[in-house]
C-alpha cells in the first residue's frame, strides 16, 4: 500500500489524479477540456488551494503572485514541508504535500555519518529581513509613469522584490539566512501576455532600465542575481501569470503555450487532452517552460522525450530590436543556422521567451519502476554504457553510487509491520552473505519504464538481461521508487543541512563514456584534497550519480557537503573547492554544464569552453539585438 | 650466538645514538636496516607476513596474464596494428603474435615466493658485503602514509647495479609494495639471472625503439596499465643508465613521460614521484667503470661474467645510505600552470602531450635530480678522494687525517650532507676508509699516504712510471679516474661554488658585474657536465654568494659592486677552484684539438672519432709530460665537451643515422680557447712543461701553502 502512495508521490504529486499506478490505465479517464487564454484570475490562489486540484476549477497559476506566502522565503520548496529533527532528534519529513512524510527513523544515524554533524547542534539564521533594511527601490520616472498608464500589475513591496532577487544558489540562500544583497529588483511586474511583455521591453529600452526575466526562480547558477553595479531600475519581470495553454493541435501533436506556466500545471493542463510534455526535470514542481528554454533544460525521461531542444517546435523570443521567431511550425527546416538555438540558452540575456509550442505526446498507458544492484559502481556504468550502445534505455535510467544507495535508506519509512523488517534483513543476507556484495561497495540503478504494457514488459526483459551480464542483480520496484523520490528530497535536505552547520550543494556535467570512472573517482578526489587544503577539518559528504545517458556518453550529478563550523568564510571555501572541481571536470573531458547552465557562477570558463572566436560571435548577437543592455543580468558572457 | 648478538646489538645501540647526535647527519633519522638481520634467523625475516603493507586507494589488481590481455586488448594497440596491417600488408594474426611476443618478453613476472627466496639469501650476502644499510626511517614513514593516495614511481640514482636490488630489499624490509623496474634488455640477455629479475619485478625495455610503433605503443600501454592499476610502484632510473663518473646525467624523459601521461589524460587522480638518493661507501663496478670512461671496452653483461665477478664477494664494501625524498604530488606541482583539458578533443589512446606538459616532466625530472643530489651523503672516502686528486703523493697521514676534518667542515657548511660516525677518531675513520679502498691507494708505507700507480699496486705493470704509449698513459690512468669518480660526487654537489670560486680566476678582487658573466659562462659551459637546471640565473649566483659571504670567505661590498676574498677564505676557495681545474683543463684541451686540426670535410668527422682523437692528443701530452690531469681523458668529459660547444653554437653537429658528425671554424673555437684560458692558471696555458712537469711530480699542499 505504502508504496503505491510512494510512486504517485514521485511523479504524480504533480497530477495525483490522472495518473494510475497499474499498466490498466486507460485514456478514458481523462477528462476534456478546452483551454482559452485571456480569462485567468490574476489574483492567483492562496497556499492551501496548491495541493488538489479538480478538473476545471482553478486555472490560475498554483503559486500566487505573493509567493513568499506559499514558499519559504529563504529555503526550498513550500512553507510546510521540511525535513527536520524532532526533540528526540528523530528524524523526520513534515507535511503531507510529499508522499514522503513523517518519522524517518534512519535520516538521524545518516546525518551523524557525516563529519561533525551532531542533530542537537542547530544554527539560528535571520529571521525575515524587514522591508526597511532592503535597498530603496530606484525609480525611473519615465517607465514607472508608462507601467501606472498600462494598468499592469505590479510591486514595490519589499518581500516581493527579495523574493525575486535570487535563485537556488548556495550562494545566494546562504546571504538570504546570514547576509544581506547589495543589490534587489526595483519592481516586480506581471505581464498577462505576450503582448505585454513587447510593450514593456519597447519601454524598458526607451527609457533605459535593466531587465531580469524571472520565471520559476529556481536558478542554481546566479542566473537571478542583480548585477552589484548596476545603477539603472532593475525590473523583475514575472512572468508566473503568463501560464495558459493557448492550443492544442492533436493532428500535429503539438500545443502552444505560455513561457510561464510551471512543469507542474502544464503536466496537469494537457493531462485532461491525454497528453504530455514528457519534460520532467527534477525542479517541475516550480520551474518554468521559459526557463527551461532560456537554460537548456533536460527532463529525466529524455530518452523517450528528448530534451527541450528535442520538443521545442516553435519560440517567441521579445527582443529590444522585436520578436524573434520562425514562420512556421515544422519539425526540421534547413535555413542556415538554426536561430533556436540562439534563444535555447540564453539566459535572458538577449530578450524574453513568452510563447513556445512544444511537441507533445499521448500519455503512456503503463508505468513501471525497477531497480538493479550492481557490485560496484564501475559494473554499473559499463552497463550503462552497453544499454547506450543499444540503445534500449527506459525512460529514465540513473545510477547512484554506494553513498547515494547508503542516503536513499535513510529516507526508508518505519517498518510497517515485523514482517517488512524480517523482509529487509533477509535482502540484506541473500545479498551480502550468499551473492557477496559488499555494502559499502555496492551501487544501484533505478529504472523508469513508460509505454504500453507489452513495451514495457518487453524493455524490462532486454534491460534486465543485459543488467545480468554485468553482475547486477533486479532489485524491485520499490527501491527504484524510493530512488526518483530523492530527486526532490535532496533539494528540501539542504536546507536541513544548513541549519546544522553544513554546506551542501549539487553541479552536473556531461563526458563523454570512456571517462566516466576516471572523472566520477578524480573528481571526488580532488574535492577531499581541497577541502583539506581549505581547512575543512571534517571529511566532507561526496556522492554521484550517473543522470542521463546518451550515445556518446553520460551526464553526471555531483553532490558534496561538507561541516563548516569554524571555517573564517565558508561560502568562499565553498566556491574555491567547486571551482577546483570545475577545473577537474573540465580537465578529465567533460563539459561545463549538462543542463544547469552557466550564470554568473561559470561565466570564466565561457571563452575557454567555446573558443574565442565562437565567444566574440555570441558577443555580437548580444550586441545587436541588446544595443542598449535592457536584459542586463549579466549572465553568460 | 644469542650472547654474541645482544653484545652486537648495544654496541649498535649506541653508536646509532652517536650518530644521531652528529650535526652532519642533520635531520634525517637513518636507522640500519641490517641490524636486525644480524641477531634474528634470516629465515624469519624472508617468511615476515605482508598483511600491512599499505596499498593505493583506487588499486586494481590484475595476475600478470590479466595486464598483458589488457595491454594487447586495448584501443591504443588496436589503433597501431590496424595502422600497422595497412601500411604494411602483414596480416593482422602475424602482428598480433608479435605483439604477444614482445610483451611476453618485456612484461615482469613478480612473484613473492621468489623474492622470500631472495629475502631469504640477501641478507646473508649483505651482512658479508656491508658493516651497515641505513636508510632514512622519516623519508619511509612519509612515503608509507601516501601510498594510498596516488600510484607511486620510485626515481632512485643509477650508480651501480645493485640499485635495483637494494631498493626492493628496503621496501620487503619496511613492508612497502615492492616495486617493478625498468630494466635494459642488455639485462634480458643473460640467461637465469633475466627470469630472476623478472620474478623481482624487473621488466625489460629497449635502449632505443625510435620509429617501432608496435614497440612503442606495447611499451606505453604496458607501463600505463601498470601505472594505473597502482598494485606495484615503478621504478626506474632517471638517468637511463648507470653514471659512470659519479656525477649526475642529464635525465631522460622518454619513460616519464609516458608514466606520467596518465594523469594528464586524467586516468589517475595524482602520481606521487619520490626522489631516492643511494650513497656507497665503495661502488662494486668501480674499476670497470674506471675503464670505460677510459675507452677500455666494458664486457657485455653475462651471467658467466657475474660468477667471475664473484671474488667481490670476499671484499668490504663499507656502508650504503639510502635516503627516501619527500614525494613530489604531480598534481600539486602541476594544478597551477597546466591545462588538462587539451586532451579532451583527442581519444585517449592516443599518446599526446601539449608543449607545456612536456616542459613540466622536465622541470619535474630536474626537481628529482636536485633532491636526488641534495640527499647525496658525502662518505670519508669522498673527503679522501676530493684531496687525493689534489695531492696524490706525499701526504703524512696526520697531516691527511687534518685536511680531511678540514674539508668534512667545509663541505656542511656549504650545504652537504657528510656521513660522519661520530664515535670513533678521524684517523680510525680515515684509515679504515683507505683500507677498503686499497686498490686506490697506497698503504705500504706506514704514516704516508698517496695514491697506487696501478689498480692494488704502487708500481705499473710494466714497472716504470714513463708513459711512452697510449697504452701506458691509459693503464696509469685507471687509478687517478676511479679516485675522480668519488670526487666527483663531492665537485656534483658544490658544482656552483665551486664555479664561483673559479670564476675569480686568481684574483682576490672582482666586480659583480663581472664575476657575474664569468659565473654564467661557466654555467653554461658545463651544463651537460653537471646537469643544470636549464634556468639557473641570477638567483642562483646571488645565493651562491651568499653561501661563501656567510661562511665569511668573502665579502660583497655593495656600494663599489665589488666582490673581495678574504684571508679566512683563501684556502678554502683556492681548494674549492681545483676541484673543477681538471673539467677546465679537459674543456680547454678539446678546443685546442679543434683549433689545431683544421675541419676537413673528407675526415671522419663522427663525434665518436673526434673524441678519441683528442684523448689520443691528451695522452700525447701526458707522454710529453705536459699534462697532469688524468681524468681529462675520459670519453665522458670530451663528449660533454663537444655537446657543450655545439649547444653553445661554437661548433656544429649535423645529426644522421649512424651518429651526429661535426664541423667547425678554427677561428670561433680560439674565442671560447680563450675564454677557459682566463679561468686557468697562467702557465699551464702556455704550455711550459718543465713546470707542469714540477707541478705534477712535487705538488704544493694547498693545505699546507695556505
Amino acid at each position: 500500500m505504502s508504496s503505491h502512495r510512494r510512486l504517485e508521490a514521485i511523479l504524480g504529486h504533480c497530477n495525483e489524479t490522472s495518473f494510475q499506478r497499474r499498466s490498466t490505465l486507460s485514456g478514458g479517464s481523462v477528462k476534456q477540456e478546452i483551454c482559452q487564454g485571456g480569462n485567468s484570475d490574476s489574483d492567483g490562489r492562496s497556499s492551501t488551494g496548491v495541493r488538489r486540484v479538480e478538473g476545471n476549477e482553478r486555472d490560475g497559476p498554483r503559486i500566487p503572485k505573493r509567493r513568499q506566502e506559499s514558499l519559504k522565503w529563504n529555503g526550498w520548496g513550500f512553507r510546510d514541508s521540511k525535513f527536520e529533527f524532532d526533540a528526540e532528534g528523530s528524524g523526520m519529513f513534515k507535511g503531507d504535500r510529499y508522499l514522503l512524510s513523517g518519522m524517518l527513523p534512519n535520516l538521524r544515524s545518516f546525518a551523524e555519518s557525516i563529519e561533525g554533524f551532531k542533530v542537537n547542534d542547530k544554527l539560528q539564521g535571520q529571521g525575515e529581513i524587514p522591508s526597511e533594511s532592503l535597498p530603496k527601490p530606484v525609480t525611473n520616472e519615465g517607465f514607472f509613469k508608462e507601467i501606472r498608464q498600462s494598468g499592469m500589475s505590479f510591486s514595490l513591496d519589499g518581500q516581493d522584490r527579495l523574493f525575486r532577487a535570487h535563485g537556488h544558489t548556495l550562494q545566494e540562500i546562504f546571504i538570504l539566512r546570514m547576509g544581506r544583497f547589495d543589490r534587489i529588483p526595483d519592481i516586480v511586474i506581471w505581464p498577462e501576455c505576450h503582448d505585454d511583455v513587447v510593450k514593456l521591453v519597447e519601454a524598458a529600452d526607451r527609457h533605459n532600465v535593466c531587465m531580469i526575466p524571472f520565471g520559476g526562480g529556481t536558478s542554481v547558477t546566479n542566473g537571478l542575481e542583480c548585477p552589484k553595479e548596476e545603477t539603472r531600475m532593475i525590473v523583475s519581470l514575472d512572468m508566473s501569470q503568463m501560464n495558459k495553454v493557448l492550443w492544442v493541435d492533436e493532428k500535429n501533436m503539438t500545443a502552444h503555450i505560455e513561457a510561464g506556466i510551471v512543469g507542474i500545471d502544464l503536466e496537469e493542463k494537457l493531462g485532461k487532452y491525454g497528453l504530455c510534455t514528457g519534460h520532467e526535470p527534477d525542479s517541475c514542481e516550480f520551474s518554468s517552460l521559459g526557463g527551461w528554454v532560456a537554460t537548456r533544460a533536460s527532463g529525466m525521461k529524455k530518452n523517450v522525450y528528448g530534451n527541450i531542444e528535442d520538443m521545442l517546435v516553435h519560440v517567441k523570443m521579445v527582443t529590444p530590436k522585436g520578436v524573434m521567431e520562425k514562420n512556421c511550425q515544422v519539425p526540421r527546416m534547413s535555413t542556415g543556422p538554426d536561430i533556436h538555438h540562439l534563444i535555447l540558452g540564453s539566459e535572458g540575456i538577449l530578450g524574453v521567451i513568452t510563447e513556445v509550442t512544444l511537441r507533445v505526446r499521448p500519455i503512456p498507458p503503463c508505468r513501471r519502476y525497477g531497480s538493479v544492484v550492481f557490485y560496484n559502481f564501475d559494473d554499473g556504468v559499463d552497463f550503462m554504457r552497453e544499454v547506450a550502445k543499444q540503445r534500449c534505455a527506459p525512460a529514465s535510467i540513473r545510477l547512484m553510487d554506494n553513498a547515494q544507495f547508503k542516503f536513499g535508506i535513510s529516507l526508508r519509512p518505519p517498518p510497517s509491520s515485523m514482517w517488512a523488517s524480517l523482509g529487509d534483513s533477509f535482502k540484506k543476507f541473500y545479498l551480502t552473505k550468499l551473492k557477496g556484495y559488499d555494502v559499502d561497495q555496492l551501487a544501484i540503478l533505478t529504472l523508469l519504464f513508460e509505454g504500453t504494457a507489452e513495451e514495457v514488459a518487453a524493455q524490462e526483459k532486454r534491460v534486465y538481461k543485459i543488467a545480468s551480464q554485468f553482475r547486477g542483480l533486479a532489485g524491485g520496484e520499490e527501491n527504484g521508487q524510493r530512488g526518483y523520490m530523492l530527486t526532490f528530497a535532496i533539494a528540501y535536505l539542504r536546507d536541513l543541512a544548513l541549519d546544522h552547520h553544513c554546506i551542501a550543494e549539487s553541479f552536473e556535467t556531461t563526458v563523454p563514456w570512456d571517462r566516466v570512472h576516471d572523472l566520477c573517482r578524480n573528481v571526488k578526489e580532488r574535492i577531499r584534497q581541497e577541502c583539506k587544503n581549505h581547512g575543512v577539518k571534517n571529511e566532507p559528504y561526496l556522492t554521484c550519480r550517473v543522470t542521463q545517458l546518451y550515445d556518446t556518453g553520460a551526464c553526471i550529478y555531483f553532490y558534496f557537503g561538507f561541516f563548516y563550523k569554524g571555517l573564517p568564510n565558508p561560502v568562499h571555501s565553498y566556491e574555491s573547492i567547486e571551482n577546483a572541481a570545475r577545473d577537474e571536470i573540465i580537465a578529465h573531458g567533460g563539459s561545463l554544464s549538462h543542463h544547469h547552465g552557466v550564470g554568473k557562477i561559470r561565466k570564466k570558463w565561457m571563452r575557454s569552453t567555446i573558443s574565442d572566436t565562437g565567444y566574440e560571435t555570441l558577443q555580437s548577437v548580444k550586441n545587436s539585438l541588446d544595443p542598449n543592455n535592457v536584459f542586463g543580468n549579466k549572465n553568460l558572457l | 650466538m644469542s650472547t654474541n648478538g645482544s653484545n652486537l646489538k648495544s654496541k649498535t645501540d649506541s653508536r646509532k645514538k652517536a650518530y644521531t647526535h652528529q650535526q652532519c647527519v642533520e635531520m634525517d633519522d637513518f636507522e640500519d636496516i641490517l641490524e636486525p638481520r644480524r641477531n634474528e634467523l634470516d629465515v624469519r625475516f624472508a617468511l615476515q607476513s605482508r598483511d600491512g603493507v599499505p596499498e593505493y586507494k583506487y588499486t586494481n589488481k590484475q595476475t600478470r596474464s590479466q595486464v598483458n590481455e589488457s595491454v594487447l586488448s586495448s584501443p591504443r594497440l588496436k589503433f597501431t596494428i590496424d595502422k600497422i596491417v595497412t601500411e604494411t600488408g602483414l596480416s593482422r594474426k602475424e602482428v598480433e603474435k608479435e605483439a604477444f611476443e614482445i610483451l611476453d618478453d618485456m612484461a615482469h613476472a613478480q612473484s613473492l615466493t621468489n623474492l622470500r627466496t631472495l629475502a631469504y639469501i640477501f641478507p646473508k650476502l649483505y651482512k658479508r658485503l656491508l658493516r651497515h644499510l641505513y636508510v632514512n626511517k622519516d623519508g619511509i614513514e612519509k612515503l608509507r602514509a601516501q601510498v594510498k593516495d596516488a600510484p607511486v614511481i620510485l626515481l632512485p640514482t643509477h650508480r651501480s647495479y645493485q640499485d635495483f636490488l637494494v631498493m626492493t630489499y628496503v621496501c620487503f624490509h619496511y613492508g612497502l609494495p615492492l616495486p617493478f623496474v625498468a630494466t635494459g634488455q642488455d639485462f634480458n640477455k643473460m640467461k637465469l639471472i633475466n627470469e630472476v629479475l623478472r620474478m623481482c619485478g624487473a621488466f625489460y625495455i629497449r635502449r632505443s625503439f625510435g620509429t617501432d610503433d608496435l614497440y612503442w605503443a606495447l611499451f606505453t600501454e604496458y607501463v600505463q596499465t601498470n601505472v594505473i592499476n597502482g598494485e606495484l610502484p615503478l621504478e626506474f632510473f632517471l638517468e637511463g643508465t648507470r653514471s659512470r663518473t659519479g656525477k649526475f646525467l642529464p635525465p631522460k624523459l622518454g619513460l616519464l613521460a609516458v608514466a606520467l601521461e596518465p594523469y594528464f589524460t586524467g586516468k589517475v587522480p595524482d602520481i606521487l614521484v619520490v626522489p631516492v638518493s643511494f650513497t656507497y661507501d665503495r661502488i662494486l663496478e668501480e674499476l670497470l667503470h674506471s675503464r670505460e670512461m677510459l675507452g677500455i671496452p666494458k664486457p657485455k653483461e653475462s651471467t658467466s661474467g657475474l660468477f667471475k665477478a664473484r671474488t667481490i664477494l670476499q671484499d668490504n664494501y663499507g656502508d650504503i645510505y639510502v635516503h627516501v625524498g619527500d614525494p613530489i604530488s604531480v598534481r600539486e606541482m602541476a594544478s597551477p600552470r597546466i591545462d588538462r583539458s587539451v586532451h579532451n578533443t583527442l581519444p585517449r589512446f592516443l599518446f599526446n602531450l601539449s608543449s607545456s606538459e612536456q616542459k613540466f616532466v622536465a622541470d619535474l625530472a630536474y626537481n628529482v635530480q636536485e633532491s636526488q643530489l641534495r640527499n647525496i651523503y658525502m662518505s670519508v672516502w669522498v673527503l679522501c678522494a676530493t684531496l687525493l686528486m689534489q695531492r696524490p703523493h706525499g701526504y703524512t697521514l696526520r697531516d691527511f687525517c687534518r685536511d680531511v676534518e678540514w674539508l668534512k667542515d667545509l663541505a656542511i657548511n656549504l650545504g652537504a650532507k657528510v656521513a660522519w660516525p661520530g664515535e670513533y677518531s678521524v684517523q680510525t675513520l680515515v684509515t679504515s676508509h683507505l683500507k677498503r679502498h686499497r686498490t686506490f691507494v697506497n698503504l705500504a708505507h706506514k704514516n704516508q699516504v698517496s695514491i697506487n700507480a696501478y689498480e692494488g699496486s704502487p708500481l705499473p705493470p710494466t714497472g716504470s712510471m714513463e708513459m711512452n704509449s697510449l697504452d701506458e698513459v691509459m693503464s696509469l690512468a685507471v687509478v687517478p679516474m676511479g679516485i675522480a669518480m668519488y670526487r666527483n660526487h663531492l665537485v656534483c654537489r658544490l658544482a656552483n661554488v665551486c664555479l664561483l670560486t673559479s670564476s675569480f680566476c686568481g684574483t682576490n678582487a672582482i666586480s659583480i658585474g663581472d664575476l657575474f658573466l664569468k659565473f654564467w659562462f661557466l654555467i653554461r659551459v658545463f651544463q651537460k657536465e653537471f646537469v643544470f637546471k636549464p634556468s639557473v640565473t641570477e638567483t642562483e649566483f646571488a645565493a651562491t654568494l651568499k653561501k661563501l659571504e656567510s661562511c665569511t670567505f668573502i665579502q660583497v661590498c655593495n656600494t663599489e659592486k665589488k666582490v673581495e676574498v678574504l684571508s679566512n677564505g683563501m684556502k678554502a676557495m683556492s681548494f674549492l677552484s681545483k676541484m673543477v681545474e681538471p673539467f677546465l683543463q679537459g674543456y680547454y684541451m678539446v678546443c685546442q684539438y679543434l683549433v689545431q686540426t683544421k675541419w676537413n670535410p673528407d675526415n671522419d668527422n663522427k663525434s665518436k672519432s673526434i673524441a678519441k682523437n683528442i684523448q689520443a692528443l691528451i695522452a700525447q701530452k701526458f707522454m710529453n709530460d705536459e699534462m697532469k690531469h688524468f681524468d681529462t681523458l675520459s670519453l665522458n668529459l670530451i663528449g660533454n665537451a663537444l655537446t657543450s660547444l655545439v649547444a653553445m653554437d661554437y661548433i656544429q653537429c649535423n645529426k644522421s643515422e649512424n651518429g651526429g658528425s661535426l664541423s667547425w671554424q678554427a677561428s670561433k673555437v680560439e674565442e671560447v680557447m680563450a675564454k677557459l684560458g682566463s679561468y686557468l692558471p697562467k702557465l699551464e696555458i702556455n704550455g711550459g712543461a718543465v713546470q707542469t712537469h714540477r707541478t705534477r711530480r712535487e705538488p704544493m699542499s694547498v693545505t699546507s701553502k695556505l
